[in-house]
């Protein structure tokens, strides 16, 4: 989609992850969990329509 | 931009929305941003970029939107709540600490409340999967060259602070077994 971050930035992360730092947050680790895509979409779908009828 | 493709950067920026909102605003406030973004993303996709490869930088900026909104909901929740925060100071919901989450050791945990906020702004936005250096700067709002030498000097930075910190770390442990 994009071109790589390139080397310094991955070295950056791995560093970080040398010393203790997650480059990437796991919401498990919260107790949540990030919808389906399929779900989100269906779930966003649904509130779009029900705003729009509480628009008419 | 097709459903597939909604999925598709849904699946792939999701966790590093998460995890960019984790280290500003609550778990729960986290997730309710990743929600939101592609609520916006949904909405707006009439309207967003023609060229593919834009796209992630155009949703991270919707995300940077959204953290900074829910950051102002806190503090305006926890101003409305204040009086009554004063009143039953034992029953607050634990909120996680921020750093618990982004640290794994405790040297990382105490690395982590050593950053400025702007060193941490500079990690957050360097562990975005799918973004261009360019992309990168333009969200932080630098020039790309600027970037690259924040990163460089971030790295010198946690190289120092961890040296520091396992150092202070190694005199504790002779102190102990002294």
């Amino acid at each position: 989609m994009t071109d790589s971050p390139g080397p310094e930035v991955e070295a950056l992360l791995r560093d970080a992850e040398a010393v203790g730092i997650r480059a990437s947050v796991d919401p498990r680790l919260a107790g949540l969990e990030l919808k389906h895509p399929d779900d989100l979409l269906a779930d966003l779908r649904d509130a779009e329509d029900h705003s729009d009828v509480d628009r008419r | 931009m097709g459903d597939e493709d909604f999925k598709t950067l849904y699946l792939r920026l999701g966790g590093s929305i998460f995890t960019y909102a984790a280290r500003r605003v609550s778990p729960d406030q986290a997730m309710d941003v990743v929600n939101n973004t592609f609520e916006v993303v949904l909405r707006k996709r009439d309207r967003s970029p023609v060229d593919p490869t834009q796209w992630p930088a155009w949703i991270m900026g919707i995300a940077k939107n959204q953290v900074l909104q829910e950051a102002q909901r806190a503090v305006r929740k926890h101003h409305d709540n204040r009086f009554i925060d004063d009143f039953a100071a034992d029953q607050h919901p634990s909120t996680p600490d921020i750093a618990d989450l982004v640290a794994f050791t405790a040297t990382g945990r105490a690395i982590w409340l050593d950053l400025t906020p702007a060193e941490r702004q500079l990690l957050d936005v360097a562990s975005v999967t799918g973004l261009s250096s360019d992309e990168a700067a333009a969200l932080l709002g630098i020039s790309k060259t600027a970037y690259t030498t924040r990163i460089s000097r971030l790295r010198r930075r946690l190289s120092d602070l961890c040296a520091r910190h396992n150092g202070s770390s190694d005199r504790e442990e002779d102190r102990h077994s002294a």
